[in-house]
């Protein structure tokens, strides 16, 4: 009985055990079923996701400027090719599929047919398709052959790390086959473009003679007019790497894939949101033989939208046209290749008419090396601020490594447009903003005061300082007329209370009109330019207690010891009883600390020599020495650390005392120009947007601490020629028909001003003396309001060259009004080698483009008829 | 006395047993067959012939009187153990592991632990026929030691599932035969003990098979490393149970798109395949048909006086049950993922045969009643 009951415990036991098998099995299907079966789904079934066409781009005439266009290539499917044998049914002509190692599974076709019979295709020959892709016979089974070597390498590399990790021999076997499966079942392309006739040929590959081998269609963006100004346009390329994609899935609601072709540059990137496509999406099944053959669910993609610009092709042809022509044929650029950009807008909207950029991107031929595989593989190093190529990548091929940084990011890049993206100094155009801070600044001055120099201003009397040009005594107007430097740059250097009145309403005014910060324009990569809002004066001792704060705290040291070991490399005419140390301490404070400082971004510092008063030869005082620091924030520094400034003081008493005994004024300036002070501080070299930060009152002419784009200098005259809106710029006017609408605010300009200073422009055109007089501006219709303007930079455009050798920025903006047009505003930027004809050109490419526009252009279309 | 002729054997067999095996049998085909599809080889139909080879295996065992086993138990026990040990020599490994387990004979390949299960049952029910020392602490060293042998063989290939199995199947036949309760529960606890060390000692257990473990214990982690590398044959498996519906997708080509994903699915992942032809309703007929099967392997057992009958019985009994319970278990995520087929089911040259070997010694001993000149019945 005992053996009974033992043999009955172990049923019950067995029993048990069975039956929790039992009540595991209906666990996992009825009560966590929902999510199992999903998971089941999504291992059986596969989301094919499609891309959808960017958006076109048109003119304002319809003129297709981008659209996307199919591009066929030949695929490689080794998983096709390497197993799959065809078998044709007799009756119905279904083909069905085997493996080629072993006898078809089924035997006979499902149609059931009593004539079926399955016969096996021919083996691959793709010797016609060779022919016509004129490739020599054998050549397609050897790029296959290749492939499926390459795969089989990459399947041991995998193999070998997955022994290395110590993976077991089964679950190593498994991911392997996989990893191959996956690799075999990818379409390889082995042939980039291939000619209609081979498309058709593989359509109608009804016998397998091309098996393994697929047309795969791929979207390119097309060009068609190659412009307008390509830059303008921009260009696209498929995301760089999955930290991108994250990115730019969250955005763009996840229709982003590593193949998407999404905006790099210009309109491409500005409009992303309008030209992206919409995926399609298509859920396929597999079928019996693991493939997904089968349809289950489909979404067609969708195309992105079709945005229509204001401007037309022929406005920025002619506007490239006249660029060219005249950077070429004055004679400007004996050594280097002509630059230069000209825009114009409409001045009531904003609306930008036409574009155009000198030297021109080539689509064809350019884009091809920004779409290199070094492109995608680049990364941008804020550390260094510029583009790095990974090891083992090499440039696209004809470059080094810094040409095509170069390409990418310097200046003299073609990919950069002069209209948005570099900005320079102004030079005297900015004499019109100028003129109206002066304007507005007198209103805060006591009632009964004039403008700076009463009714008349004469340089007669001050030959032998630079800049004049040798005029009779003008007033505000005939200052503007005649472009008089020291009119504009002695009233923010005047002795008299005007100055730190000027000073304040000047760059209060020039914020308003939007300068040092982008405009808002919808081509992406916009630079800000530069203009110093919250500069901050100190006096020397200011400067050099600030200066050895920083070194100190950048570092590590007191200001004293890093003295101390730059004892040897002290020039003997520093003035002073001890010229070791006392160089040794203003090489510490002044190069040391302003480098330092200065990279960091925390600073830019100018050297103002002393000087008398140019006024009054009876003023016997001395302006002092004066050191600008000007607060500047970089993007890509550390917060500055806000100074204790009771320790500060106490620095700056001891340091002050020690300066003020042992130094002469004009020994400081002398030195700190030994100390190569006039070099741009705070930015690294080779950045567009270079600065000279040596002379407070170049500011007064558009030069030193201030820098501007064409489209902010349209910008601005915009609001002088509509009374005071600014507008936003704005090249793409409706998307699918939709109006884009961008918005404009109104900014405080009194109509006095505007009037004075529009009065200024027109004699700069129309005037005696107007220094664009001789531009010829009878031949346009239109009461032109313009000045001109001519800019130097520093050496750093051009590598190895000297200050004031580099090309010089040559201007003329303002804007034309006709009776039956819309006010257009305009900026034109001509790069010249030297000063030679000046601003002139700039003013003869305008005309010549205002002749076209007002007389031919598309706002002329229903007058000529 | 007379042995029985083959003709009174067959007549006196348990026919019942033996149909019950081959539907099971060919359940087994069936499903390896849609297992299969998508495979370079068809298993299916290899599996149909060793179902043949099989049966006659089975009436061969059931030709011969199976006390001649019992007799030559030591004899079959030190050509099992040669056969273990030569596959740590010259054995191979199957097509996808970097196991050695198999050893090529002609143009197959057997798998001498899965004959060794069947010769431990032999050789536990030769040893506690004719001995009764096992009932005392120390007489069950001898018992242990004759099983840990190939145990310890086993494991060396490695197949920690076979080697585990010959333990339960020590136990059962020492328990059944009246040895005391409690002395095996203290070798049990000591076993429990040694088996935390194995896996705790570094070096004792193999990497793989602690990853094992901890993919059993982290199932339901929703790491995704984990499910897609070490734990993605739990992960399938459970996918594949999970998904499958009340009445099965039958063996079309929903079925084996089913189980496409599911990594073994012929051999060790033969369950959820079933579950996917069968649905949750033939899973259930299944199981119950399987404790059938169970039911009458050890009523034969009850149905003998003969102790090493019974024990053999008993003792084959508990091997299709625990190899069926630990399969079926690991599937659904109860045990960790060991490499044990699904008697009858599984596809497998080896293990078919044996079980079909098994299942002949369980017919012979209901047909035989051999004259019992020993101890009782263990009661």
């Amino acid at each position: 009985m005992a053996f009974r009951r033992r043999l009955r415990r172990l049923f019950l036991l067995i029993a048990l055990a069975l039956s929790a098998v039992w009540l595991r099995s209906l666990e996992l299907q009825v009560v966590e079923g929902a999510e199992w079966r999903a998971e089941a789904r999504k291992r059986r079934e596969r989301l094919v996701v499609t891309g959808g066409p960017r958006g076109k781009i048109v003119d304002r005439d319809g003129k297709v400027l981008a659209v996307d266009r199919p591009m066929f290539q030949l695929a490689f499917v080794g998983w096709e090719y390497r197993r799959r044998g065809r078998l044709r049914c007799t009756a119905c002509g279904a083909i069905h599929y085997h493996d080629v190692d072993r006898a078809p599974r089924r035997p006979r076709c499902r149609c059931h047919e009593e004539s079926s019979r399955l016969e096996p295709l021919a083996l691959p020959d793709p010797s016609p398709l060779e022919d016509l892709l004129e490739l020599p016979t054998g050549e397609l089974a050897r790029r296959a052959a290749d492939r499926l070597q390459k795969v089989e390498e990459l399947v041991g590399a995998r193999r070998e790390r997955l022994d290395a990790e110590g993976r077991p021999g089964f679950l190593a076997h498994d991911e392997e086959r996989l990893y191959r499966a996956d690799l075999l079942h990818r379409p390889y392309v082995i042939v980039p473009r291939i000619p209609e006739e081979a498309i058709r040929l593989l359509e109608l590959d009804a016998d397998g003679r091309y098996r393994g081998f697929r047309v795969r269609t791929v979207l390119r963006r097309h060009y068609p007019e190659g412009g307008p100004a390509s830059q303008l346009l921009g260009f696209v390329s498929v995301v760089r790497d999955r930290e991108e994609l994250a990115a730019l899935r969250r955005r763009y609601a996840r229709n982003v894939s590593l193949d998407t072709r999404v905006g790099r540059a210009g309109l491409e990137r500005g409009l992303e949101d309008l030209l992206i496509g919409r995926f399609g999406r298509e859920r396929q099944a597999r079928d019996t033989d693991g493939d997904f053959t089968e349809v289950v669910w489909s979404e067609p993609p969708q195309s992105g939208k079709q945005v229509r610009l204001a401007l037309t092709v022929e406005a920025c042809r002619v506007a490239e046209e006249v660029l060219a022509y005249r950077g070429r044929s004055t004679g400007y650029f004996p050594q280097t290749q002509p630059s230069g950009g000209f825009v114009a807008l409409y001045a009531d909207t904003g609306e930008i008419v036409a574009w155009g950029e000198m030297p021109r991107l080539d689509v064809t031929k350019d884009l091809d090396r920004i779409f290199s595989s070094a492109d995608r593989k680049a990364r941008f190093d804020p550390a260094i601020g510029e583009w790095v190529l990974p090891d083992g990548v090499d440039p696209p091929p004809g470059q080094t490594v810094d040409q095509w940084r170069a390409w990418l990011t310097k200046p003299a890049s073609r990919t950069l447009s002069r209209v948005s993206q570099i900005p320079v100094e102004p030079g005297s155009t900015f004499k019109v903003f100028i003129g109206m801070g002066l304007l507005d600044g007198l209103r805060q001055m006591p009632p009964g005061t004039s403008l700076p120099y009463g009714d008349l201003f004469g340089c007669r009397g001050l030959d032998g300082y630079p800049g004049c040009h040798f005029h009779a005594a003008v007033d505000f107007v005939g200052a503007l007329e005649v472009s008089c430097n020291r009119y504009f740059a002695y009233s923010l250097r005047d002795f008299s209370p005007y100055w730190k009145v000027y000073r304040r309403t000047v760059p209060v005014l020039l914020a308003g009109l939007g300068f040092g910060r982008p405009t808002g324009v919808d081509v992406w990569g916009e630079a800000p330019g530069t203009l110093l809002r919250d500069y901050v004066d100190f006096d020397l001792l200011d400067v050099v207690h600030r200066a050895c704060v920083a070194v100190r705290e950048a570092r590590g040291v007191s200001a004293e010891d890093l003295a101390m070991r730059t004892l040897g490399r002290v020039p003997p005419r520093v003035a002073g009883r001890d010229p070791r140390r006392l160089g040794s301490l203003l090489e510490a404070v002044l190069g040391e600390a302003v480098g330092v400082a200065g990279a960091a971004g925390q600073v830019a510092l100018t050297v103002q020599p002393g000087e008398r008063n140019p006024l009054d030869p009876h003023d016997e005082r001395v302006l002092p020495i004066r050191f600008e620091v000007f607060a500047r924030p970089h993007p890509q520094a550390a917060a500055p650390r806000p100074p204790d400034l009771v320790k500060l003081r106490a620095r700056v008493r001891r340091l002050g005392g020690r300066l003020e005994a042992e130094v002469q004024p004009q020994g400081v300036v002398t030195f700190s120009f030994e100390l190569r002070y006039r070099e741009p501080v705070g930015r690294a070299p080779g950045e567009p947007n270079l600065i000279l930060p040596d002379d407070g009152r170049n500011l007064g002419i558009g030069q030193g601490p201030i820098s501007a784009t064409p489209l902010q200098m349209a910008r601005a005259v915009a609001a002088l020629a509509n009374g005071g809106r600014l507008v936003t710029p704005h090249v793409a006017i409706s998307a699918d028909g939709v109006p884009l609408v961008k918005p404009a605010r109104t900014i405080s300009l009194d109509p006095r001003d505007v009037d004075l200073v529009r009065a200024g422009m027109r004699a700069v055109v129309d005037g005696n003396h107007g220094t664009a007089r001789e531009a010829g501006w009878d031949a346009v219709p239109a009461e032109v309001y313009g000045k001109t303007g001519t800019a130097q930079v520093g050496k750093w455009w051009l590598p190895g060259e000297r200050p004031g050798k580099g090309p010089w920025h040559h201007w003329f903006v303002g804007f034309g009004e006709a009776r039956g047009f819309r006010p257009l505003a305009f900026a034109c930027v001509l790069h010249a080698r030297t000063e030679g004809a000046a601003a002139l050109t700039s003013a003869k490419a305008v005309r010549e483009f205002l002749t076209w526009w007002y007389t031919a252009g598309p706002d002329t279309a229903g007058r000529r008829r | 006395m007379r042995e029985m002729t083959l003709g009174q054997r067959l007549k006196r067999a348990n026919w019942l047993l033996l149909g019950l095996a081959l539907v099971l049998a060919g359940l087994g085909v069936v499903c390896v067959r849609v297992a299969s599809v998508g495979k370079p080889v068809d298993y299916g139909a290899q599996q149909l012939r060793w179902v043949a080879v099989g049966v006659a295996a089975c009436l061969l065992t059931l030709s011969v009187p199976y006390m001649r086993f019992v007799r030559l138990r030591y004899l079959l026990y030190a050509a099992g153990l040669l056969l273990l040990a030569a596959v740590l020599v010259i054995g191979v490994g199957g097509a996808n592991s970097n196991v050695q387990r198999w050893i090529r004979i002609g143009g197959f390949k057997a798998q001498p632990s899965e004959f060794m299960k069947v010769i431990m049952v032999i050789v536990l029910a030769g040893y506690i026929r004719y001995e009764t020392r096992y009932r005392r602490f120390r007489g069950l060293a001898f018992p242990f030691a004759l099983t840990l042998v190939p145990v310890l063989l086993i494991m060396r290939q490695p197949d920690l599932g076979t080697a585990l199995l010959l333990i339960p199947l020590l136990f059962v036949l020492l328990y059944v035969a009246g040895a005391r309760p409690h002395h095996l529960g203290i070798v049990a606890l000591g076993g429990l003990v040694a088996g935390l060390l194995l896996y705790f000692i570094p070096g004792l257990m193999g990497e793989y098979q602690k990853n094992r473990v901890r993919v059993f214990l982290m199932q339901n982690s929703q790491d995704t490393a984990i499910l897609r590398n070490l734990g993605h044959q739990l992960h399938n498996s459970k996918t594949v149970v999970g998904s499958a519906s009340a009445l099965g997708e039958g063996t079309g080509d929903d079925a084996a798109e089913a189980v496409q994903f599911l990594p073994e699915r012929h051999s060790d992942f033969i369950f959820p395949v079933l579950l996917t032809v069968l649905g949750s309703v033939g899973m259930t007929v299944f199981l119950l048909l399987y404790l059938l099967f169970v039911w009458l392997l050890l009523r034969t057992a009850l149905r003998v006086r003969e102790p090493a009958g019974r024990l053999l019985a008993v003792g084959i009994a508990t091997l299709f049950a625990c190899q069926a319970t630990v399969n079926m278990a690991m599937t659904v995520g109860l045990l960790p993922i060991v490499g044990m087929p699904l008697p009858f089911l599984s596809y497998g040259g080896s293990s078919l045969l044996t079980s079909f070997v098994a299942l002949g010694l369980v017919l012979n001993v209901g047909a035989d009643h051999p004259v019992e000149f020993g101890r009782g019945d263990f009661d």
